[in-house]
């Protein structure tokens, strides 16, 4: 009976010792194993994109984008006479899996950080950036959170602020189609959706509209009945239902309105601009829909547009299939003309020149203001309009004053 | 005195756990980067979550899911009295008024975040205690889906299902191991206290134990309301740690997460606990390299997604087939000779609870 004791015991404590060893090593391996020498020759940028989650139908395109931008600065060079080594690690849409892969990345020596696409998804990702002295950009989060009130003197976001994202669907809305009352529903899951209704409204009113209601959703809930009973039975037809949520959920919001006749026009902001809503509406549903986005997949829309269309082909053999694309594209662009302007790659330096640069990009020209006033970015916004399950572009729209943030 | 005490040997065990522990904290500390002192925080973290599933499951014999709920309600209750004024503008517009100029200690914040969990605890699963088997598992379930619920709609505090930012770092290696050591001395003083004792034999023969006088309703509500107390710290160090968070994180993936470790180790000993934790740590960060290697370097030539979880879901499958008490199977780890016999009560040959 002892004896039978004895050997458990035994092989318990080996496998325990078993396990140290393991770990050790594991410890020992990154410790000594961490690339630093490397890190001298070429100019790292670190992504903490997700590429799997909810987060990555917003995130995987803007990754393709910041490829091809890579590939075509190392070929005219790099950036400060240095080859661009670009590493995204997934962040899985998960905030604390991204604020852990950017700190790996920052320690493998990365130079900068490209955020993914969202502040509650991206800031932990800028956190880190933040903490360890490095510019962080994030691609296309456009709560006005994400600046440097919030994150911090050397972070910044690739997009509009949804004061200009709201607004620029409230003053289309109001001034170029003459709606006068609108319907809004706010799905609560992150401050992007939050945000972009808040802003929407306050403009609406400002310009002399009227919001009948703003109704809440959350993302996951899967039943928008209440929603769609309260729209159905109201006494005043709203002239435009906006609708800020995100996919998947976004889909099925507007597919059961469609679904059961309500035909009034549906606005939104860039969570709209995607391939996958698209699919999800099809030619019967995807009717008298507009929203506001970062730019449009078309030569002429903005200057540099051409290149990048036959550029990204060359890269991915297809043509992009949302203006995602174009801000992993100018997220890159943007990092590569501030360090040539600051010399360094110095979060410092970089940062004091993006405060001071004018940057033409594919989504248009971008101004930022100072790290006091939150790094606010002067941007303008592309309408798009959904027909028959098919885009087209309207224009861009700078909406005359927007609300603070 | 050994009334309070409890039976000798547990002390050898937290000795003996201890040992290693420490090392590992050491190492990390002296030769660790920033990513192993995160993964190695993380650890004792989670750590402190096992132990307290194990004070509650392990001597239960009850499976919960609830404790992650006041892991969540910890987290929050923290981080929103440590916030300093200025922050809390920003990040929590509607806050209440009576909230909004609190801007407590790291420690107190600890302390009165426990505070407000165990509280919690105490009330709601007072009447919970009643129920055995499936149904006691089922309830803890519901109680978890309550707590996120509340978590995401009571914007006003938690800021919804948003991020919660601005939360200042205070959790460093040490502070998580420091409290994962005191953790781990804790519960198993208190396997072996009166009330661990009562409430093993409760697991072991429920009708038996209440024969004999044991209030199986009052321990099993002591064990539960210790683990939630066990979570809310886990909670708040975490928030302290990340300082970004919001309410998905304390939800089913953690959930699995805690329980993988407390299984795979072995629910019925302390030993099992930690041992469970730093397993599952290192398959976790090793699956996590792999498939970081995998796709870097194109292995399959196209990008391989998830394999972690699913790796981890596999080892589960395998300890519960092969070895169903967990790599432990429920001893304890000790040193030199066994406890002799004759003094106190007998040791009693543990099996895996249920």
């Amino acid at each position: 009976m002892s004896n039978i004791r004895v050997t458990v015991r035994r092989r318990a404590t080996a496998a325990f010792a078993q396990g140290i060893a393991f770990g050790m090593g594991i410890l020992t391996a990154g410790a000594f194993g961490a690339p630093t020498a490397a890190a001298q020759e070429e100019l790292f940028i670190g992504g903490a994109l997700s590429l799997t989650g909810i987060q990555a139908p917003l995130d995987e395109p803007t990754l393709r984008g910041a490829q091809v931008a890579v590939e075509a600065l190392n070929e005219e060079g790099g950036i400060l006479g240095k080859q661009i080594r670009f590493v995204n690690l997934d962040g899985k849409s998960d905030p604390a899996t991204v604020g852990n892969v950017a700190v790996q990345l920052i320690e493998q020596g990365a130079d900068m950080i490209v955020a993914p696409c969202d502040f509650d998804f991206g800031g932990p990702a800028s956190r880190a950036a933040q903490n360890a002295g490095l510019v962080g950009i994030s691609t296309c989060a456009s709560s006005p959170l994400y600046g440097s009130a919030a994150l911090g003197d050397k972070q910044f976001t690739a997009s509009m602020w949804n004061t200009t994202m709201g607004a620029a669907a409230a003053e289309y809305a109001f001034k170029e189609k003459g709606w006068k009352t609108a319907y809004v529903v706010t799905d609560t899951f992150i401050d992007y959706t939050v945000t972009l209704s808040r802003y929407f409204i306050e403009h609406f009113e400002n310009l002399g509209g009227t919001v009948i209601r703003e109704d809440k959703y959350t993302q996951g809930a899967q039943d928008f009945s209440a929603q769609l009973n309260r729209i159905q039975n109201l006494d005043e037809k709203p002239d435009v239902i906006f609708i800020s949520s995100y996919m998947p959920d976004l889909g099925t919001i507007i597919r059961s309105i469609r679904e059961i006749g309500i035909e009034t026009p549906i606005m939104g902001g860039d969570s709209y601009d995607d391939t996958g809503l698209f699919a999800a509406l099809g030619e019967a549903h995807g009717n008298d829909i507009w929203f506001v986005t970062h730019t449009y997949m078309k030569e002429g829309v903005a200057p540099g547009m051409a290149d990048f269309l036959e550029k990204y082909e060359e890269v991915h053999g297809e043509a992009p299939d949302t203006s995602f694309t174009a801000m992993g594209w100018d997220t890159v662009m943007i990092m590569a003309k501030a360090a040539e302007k600051a010399g360094s790659t110095d979060g410092d330096k970089m940062a004091d020149a993006m405060e001071e640069m004018t940057f033409d990009l594919l989504s248009g020209k971008l101004d930022y203001s100072s790290a006091e006033e939150g790094h606010y970015p002067y941007k303008e916004g592309a309408l798009v309009e959904l027909q028959n399950g098919e885009t087209s572009f309207i224009g861009w729209m700078k909406p005359t004053n927007p609300p603070a943030p | 005195m050994r009334e309070i005490l409890g039976r000798a040997p547990y002390l050898n065990t937290v000795l003996t756990l201890l040992v290693p522990l420490v090392l590992i904290a050491a190492a990390t500390d002296a030769f660790g980067g920033t990513v192993q002192q995160r993964i190695v925080t993380t650890m004792f973290i989670n750590m402190i979550l096992v132990l307290g599933l194990q004070v509650y499951m392990g001597n239960s014999g009850i499976v919960s899911f609830a404790h992650i709920g006041f892991m969540g309600i910890g987290a929050y209750a923290s981080a929103v009295l440590s916030m300093p004024p200025d922050l809390k503008a920003m990040t929590l517009r509607d806050l209440y008024d009576v909230l909004q100029p609190i801007d407590l200690p790291f420690w107190l914040a600890v302390t009165v975040g426990a505070g407000v969990a165990g509280v919690v605890a105490a009330i709601i699963s007072y009447p919970l205690m009643r129920l055995s088997d499936a149904a006691a598992i089922i309830t803890s379930f519901a109680l978890l889906v309550v707590i996120n619920d509340v978590l995401v709609h009571w914007s006003e505090v938690t800021n919804g299902p948003r991020t919660l930012f601005g939360v200042e770092r205070f959790t460093y290696l040490w502070t998580s191991a420091g409290v994962a050591f005191a953790g781990l001395l804790f519960a198993a003083w208190f396997r072996e206290s009166r009330v661990g004792l009562q409430l093993r034999a409760s697991r072991d023969d429920r009708v038996a134990a209440q024969s004999c006088g044991v209030n199986m309703v009052f321990v099993r509500w002591v064990a539960f309301v210790l683990m939630c107390i066990y979570a809310a710290i886990a909670g708040a160090l975490w928030a302290h740690f990340i300082t970004s968070f919001q309410p998905g994180h304390f939800y089913l993936e953690e959930v699995f997460l805690i329980l993988a470790m407390l299984v795979i180790g072995g629910p019925v000993s302390v030993s099992g606990a930690v041992i469970g934790t730093i397993l599952v740590t290192l398959a976790f960060e090793g699956f996590r390299a792999l498939e970081g290697y995998l796709n870097t370097n194109q292995v399959f030539g196209t990008q391989v997604f998830g394999l972690t979880e699913f790796l981890l879901a596999l080892a589960m499958i395998g300890i519960l087939i092969f070895r169903p008490a967990g790599v432990m199977r429920g001893r304890e780890l000790r040193i030199g000779r066994r406890h002799r016999g004759g003094r106190g009560m007998p040791a009693t040959k543990e099996r895996a609870a249920d």
